[in-house]
């Protein structure tokens, strides 16, 4: 009982703090401290928990459940009741059914850590986990020691975990019928109504956001502007996400053959990315007007699409209400920058020669590029920001560069996505993390339609190419930012390699075990069974296992069967060619007696025999020479006769 | 489990197969099917499947794999764990029915096994051997009523490993055990006949009462009505009143008709009154309405005349 509480206490509370980001920090110290306290109990009282004490402790934990999950939330919210519940019901489990129940029902919990995290080590340790439920329960229930029953357990498991590896490689795999809600849980990344001073929050988190492989032949250079949403309505402070960001439109492909492939991880958000505009085969994702994918449901998991660049039939004209969106300001917001446009505007006469002078002015004033500028208390922040601290990051320069186009009548909005990315020169991929997080702006010229502008280029260059981590000046603002990680450390030699090591796993990881989809198999099931692929993979299928359980079983039954000792085999020998066959009835005396009596002449070799067999079936004799030879001459006598 | 309704010729399929008293344990005498658990875990496995399916979620996909495999493997290694065990009835040991009457079985085995149950299906008794390495012996305690009764259907099964698959088969025997009559215990008697060695009438139980001759310690099973209490008062001693002497040897004529009470309390009282003359020593004979046992003693005849009880 004890051993099965504490046990699988610790598993769930495994779980619950790997999971605590997503469950919420109070639910999950909500269930540490319920195991403490009854262990406590325990130790101290000596006393089990009463049932009322096991009441409460639900009835409080749901209390905070919904306080600080709410149902809304709902995939987190079940998790962590089936982590309470489960711990619970072992504190409360009398009989002997009931704890099994836990450990059955632990099939389940277990396994629900990967609806948050399916990476490599994620996988590992909920195959360990499951291993040491499967030794709880022989514990529980044949008394077996700890250490027989995780050897016991484990090496079922071993044999199991490759079959059902290859199960989920040939079985074909069926379309989601069903819609399940999925977990939504607070990552930092891209905001859909940006306050582009903000986003250097990003700059602080080096988790992963998408990867994009090119095709090994291709050369690819630089620089990646990664667009992922519009933002064209500005209050001031923020920019709001375009009303048309989730309006699809079509795009022709112009290429039969893709470009490069994006594998997004969970965002939680439905916007994907691309470097320009786009198309895909890929059933899941849509095209908006922008030429942005995005997709129906946010990405809850690891996803992987293909991007064909398209042939742009955008109008280089644009509507009248979209050019009263696009230069849209309030008007009493940050009246110096609005002053210093209309200068500029006066002596510039078209939108390049206006773009060209502010150029020229940012670069004069000494614009520096920073992650960690001034925090400004003030209304007018581009005021502040451009005439004040004049250091900030692409955010500022951004927003500044388009709301001061906005104010002479340029339609201008802005672009958040992410810059650069780190290559990974063996399988030519480029890893893109939160600190990549960028924003630039777009502004419109008839005629030409919209064009882009990364006025954070002019103040950092060195911003273009390559990760945030690869910028020689920022890398160690990012570094501190960042913290006790092992990009933290990466100038260390050895812990740079061991990260890109590291990476390089996930990346076969996400791209072989988590995107394994249905059009890989289907393809990789034609590669192996031709056309008729799914019929005879399920065939194969059904083959593969009986034999597999026939070796299983036959490997089992070996064991059981005791071998016949060689003495034993050489009396029966001499009986079959004595008389042709073998009498399992007789003693080893009798059958020497039967061959007496039909070949009197070999009495006393007969004798020989039986004395040796003797001697090395019921004595200390193990030397089996004498008694070889003894037959060897007897065999050789029977047959001349 | 589920009872389904067994038809008749699968009953007699079951009864050619599985009757006598010993039984094989091999490929056509074995049954399998997930247990309880078993089918909990089944279910789970399900819904992990529909979870991994609609997460789109390979991992989770993968751990439902898992289980169907690991739940096809454990019916391999029970059956493996089963398959040519002998069973035999080794030896039935009749008892008093508020006592022990039970089955001894034995199990040939040359190897590791773990999670033997034999179950006798009638009175849902069972007896579990959690591991055995070589031959062992189980018993089966069977709290049946007074009587004869037939050893029936035991159902020797395993849930080895991890609890989610039965395997069982069975074992149907065609002997019998008896349970005597529980003993009540009871004064000697008015006018049980009691007849010296010689065949005369030597003593009234009034005599046989007053004129013991020696004090005996007490032993577990005698009558606690002959204990001498003045002798406990005096130095704690359970000592007991001793009547057999050799020249008072005496034999008792047991009566169904002469003691009180139903039926099943005078076959009680009988069933005492047995086991004390038994312990005394003395030689008895046993009346019952449809038959009589003559005059012995021993175990044997005690056996006989307890039997006699039984079946009455």
């Amino acid at each position: 009982m004890k051993l099965n509480q504490i046990a699988c206490s610790l598993i769930y509370l495994l779980l619950a703090w790997i999971m605590s980001s997503d469950l919420g920090f109070v639910i999950v110290s909500y269930i540490t401290g319920l195991f403490i306290a009854y262990e406590l109990n325990r130790i101290i009282y000596k006393k089990t928990i009463t049932s009322s004490i096991i009441n409460g402790s639900a009835l409080a934990g749901i209390a905070l459940l919904m306080g600080f999950v709410g149902v809304k939330n709902s995939v987190a919210f079940f998790v962590a009741m089936m982590l309470l519940a489960s711990l619970l019901k072992i504190y409360q489990a009398q009989s002997d059914r009931q704890t099994m129940q836990v450990f059955v029902l632990n099939f389940f919990t277990i396994p629900c850590l990967f609806i948050f995290s399916q990476n490599f080590f994620s996988a590992l340790l909920v195959f360990i986990l499951i291993g040491v439920n499967l030794a709880l329960m022989l514990i529980h229930q044949y008394e077996f020691s700890p250490r027989e029953a995780i050897k016991n357990a484990f090496s079922k498991l071993a044999l199991t975990i490759p079959i059902s590896v290859l199960l989920v490689l040939f079985i074909p795999k069926l379309p989601a019928f069903w819609q399940l809600p999925g977990p939504n849980s607070a990552k930092t990344g891209l905001s859909e109504n940006v306050d582009p001073f903000e986003i250097s929050k990003l700059s602080e988190s080096n988790e992963l956001v998408f990867r994009s492989i090119f095709p090994k032949e291709r050369n690819v250079e630089g620089p990646f502007y990664w667009r992922a949403l519009i933002h064209d309505e500005f209050d001031g402070t923020r920019w709001n996400m375009s009303s048309l960001q989730s309006v699809s439109a079509n795009y022709q492909a112009s290429d039969s053959s893709h470009s490069y492939t994006i594998i997004a991880e969970p965002s939680h958000l439905k916007w994907l990315y691309t470097l320009e505009k786009m198309t895909t085969e890929q059933d899941l994702v849509a095209t908006n007007v922008f030429g942005l994918p995005y997709r129906k449901r946010p990405v809850s998991s690891a996803f992987e699409y293909k991007v064909y660049n398209v042939v742009d039939t955008q109008d280089s004209s644009i509507t009248r209400w979209q050019y009263r969106q696009n230069i849209q300001l309030p008007s009493d917001l940050n009246p110096q920058a609005k002053a210093l446009a209309e200068q500029i505007d006066k002596q510039s006469n078209d939108t390049a020669e206006f773009i060209a002078l502010l150029r020229d002015y940012i670069l004069a004033q000494g614009f520096i590029y920073t992650l960690n500028p001034p925090i400004s208390q003030s209304n007018d922040k581009i005021d502040e920001f451009f005439f004040n601290s004049k250091a900030g990051f692409c955010g500022h320069y951004a927003s500044t560069v388009a709301m001061m186009m906005r104010s002479v009548g340029i339609p201008a909005r802005l672009v958040s996505g992410y810059l650069g990315g780190e290559l990974n020169p063996e399988n030519n991929y480029f890893s893109i993390y939160q600190y990549d997080a960028h924003a630039w702006l777009e502004y419109y010229v008839p005629n030409q339609g919209w064009l882009e502008l990364d006025p954070t280029a002019w103040v950092s260059p060195e911003r273009l190419n390559g990760s945030l981590s690869q910028h020689s000046q920022l890398s160690e603002e990012l570094k501190s930012n960042i913290g006790m990680t092992l990009m933290g450390f990466s100038d260390v030699a050895l812990v740079n390699w061991l990260r890109l090591q590291l990476e390089a796993f996930d990346y076969q990881w996400t791209r072989w075990v988590l995107n394994f989809d249905d059009q890989k198999q289907s393809s990789f099931l034609k590669s192996i069974f031709g056309e008729k692929a799914k019929i005879l993979s399920g065939i194969a299928v059904i083959i593969g296992l009986s034999l597999l359980f026939a070796c299983v079983y036959w490997v089992l039954q070996r064991g059981s069967r005791q071998p016949i000792p060689l003495p034993v085999k050489l009396l029966r020998k001499l009986q079959v060619s004595a008389f042709g066959e073998f009498d399992n009835t007789k003693t080893p005396g009798q059958i020497i007696l039967t061959i007496q009596s039909k070949y009197p002449k070999l009495e006393a070799e007969l004798n020989n025999f039986l004395c040796e067999f003797e001697k090395v079936r019921y004595g200390n004799k193990n030397e089996l020479e004498e008694l070889k030879k003894h037959y060897l001459a007897l065999t050789k006598q029977i047959k001349k006769q | 489990m589920i009872k389904l309704p067994q038809p008749a010729w699968f009953d007699a399929l079951l009864l050619k197969k599985h009757q006598g008293d010993s039984i094989k344990l091999k490929h056509d005498t074995i049954y399998v099917s997930p247990s309880k658990s078993g089918l909990g875990f089944l279910g789970i496995a399900v819904l992990n499947f529909i979870l991994g399916i609609n997460y789109q979620n390979n991992l989770i996909l993968a751990v439902s794999y898992l289980m169907f495999v690991l739940l096809l493997m454990c019916l391999i290694y029970a059956f493996s764990n089963f398959n040519g065990l002998l069973i035999e009835v080794a030896a039935i040991k009749d008892d008093f029915a508020d006592k022990r009457p039970s089955v001894t079985f034995k199990i040939e085995n040359q190897k590791q096994r773990y999670d033997i149950q034999i179950e006798h299906i009638e009175t849902k008794e069972k007896s579990i051997l959690k591991r055995i390495k070589n031959n062992e012996f189980i018993d089966v305690f069977l709290p049946v009523k007074r009587g004869k009764h037939k050893l029936g259907r035991f159902k020797i099964l395993t849930h080895y490993p991890f609890g989610l698959v039965t395997i069982w088969s069975y074992l149907i025997s065609e002997k019998h055990i008896y349970a005597y009559p529980a003993q009540i215990e009871t004064e000697l008697p008015k006018n049980s006949f009691i007849i010296s060695e010689k065949g005369e009438k030597a003593l009234d139980d009034k005599a046989l009462a007053e004129d013991f001759n020696e004090l005996k310690s007490y032993r577990e099973g005698m009558s606690i009505h002959r204990i001498s209490w003045r002798h406990f008062a005096k130095n704690k001693e359970l000592l007991v009143k001793d009547y057999q002497s050799p020249n008072k040897s005496a034999s008792y004529g047991f009566d169904f008709d002469k003691v009180s009470g139903t039926k099943e309390d005078k076959l009680s009282q009988l069933s005492f009154l047995i086991v004390q003359a038994e312990i005394e020593q003395q030689s008895y004979a046993l009346k019952l309405p449809n038959r009589l046992i003559t005059l012995s003693q021993g175990n044997s005849h005690k056996k006989q005349c307890l039997e006699a009880l039984s079946e009455a």
